[in-house]
């Protein structure tokens, strides 16, 4: 469920989520994606000097 | 007129220097947050706060700040969670809030921040591990417009708003910003 947005901020430190959540959460974090072009160029526009 | 951002920098908050007061945001719990609460939270580092300044000028035009979160499955107060085995949790870095100045909107200052943010995601990854870089949109809009740069929702959100980026997705699309500068320009045409 999304945190609600106050005036405090928001900081959760635990999330529960279910296990079809979970899984493609976890499943996908494994993949080793193909960036999209507006990532990539996103990255490119704002480089952080070494 | 867009405002000129080609000397915006990002740094991380300096509470006693960085002036906040005059932040303004069309919504008003961030535009008070920044205002009056990130300070406390980002000096007691429950969450680091990151703040976009203009040249020399103090004044914050733009802001976003992480903290850690973890995912586990189960119900809010589920009386099995202590159970052994039940509990799985998986690290990920919270994108709380991101924001820009009223005056700064379409500059350009929003996706610099966003790109800092992922920067420090892999920096926390770096040093100690996180799956991904989860938010909540505020809203269905930017829910797609967070979609543009790869973010995808939780599958059965129960708002729709819950997202993550993935670490490798962004570990890629470094990769592939640097791979891009490095390649040799074009030969011009002979004759």
């Amino acid at each position: 469920m999304a945190a609600p947005l106050t005036d405090e901020g928001r900081f959760p430190a635990v999330q529960k989520i279910t296990k079809a959540e979970y899984d493609h959460f976890v499943k996908t974090c494994a993949q080793q994606p193909k960036p999209s072009q507006n990532l990539i160029a996103l990255m490119s526009a704002f480089k952080r000097e070494k | 007129m867009l405002k000129d951002i080609s000397n915006v920098h990002i740094v991380p908050l300096r509470s006693a220097e960085h002036i906040r007061r005059g932040f303004c945001c069309s919504v008003q719990k961030i535009q008070n947050y920044c205002r009056n609460n990130i300070h406390r939270q980002h000096d007691a580092y429950q969450v680091r706060a990151f703040v976009a300044c203009d040249g020399d000028s103090l004044d914050v035009i733009g802001f976003y700040y992480l903290c850690l979160t973890s995912f586990v499955i189960g119900k809010i107060d589920d009386p099995s969670d202590d159970k052994f085995d039940r509990v799985k949790a998986v690290p990920a870095v919270y994108l709380g809030m991101i924001a820009v100045h009223d005056d700064y909107i379409g500059s350009g200052v929003g996706k610099m921040l966003m790109a800092h943010a992922l920067h420090t995601t892999t920096e926390i990854a770096d040093r100690a591990g996180t799956y991904a870089l989860t938010l909540d949109a505020l809203n269905e809009k930017l829910v797609e417009y967070y979609k543009k740069f790869d973010f995808q929702t939780f599958k059965q959100g129960e708002t729709g708003l819950e997202m993550f980026l993935p670490l490798k997705s962004i570990q890629a699309a470094i990769a592939a910003s640097e791979l891009t500068t490095m390649l040799p320009e074009k030969p011009e045409a002979a004759g």
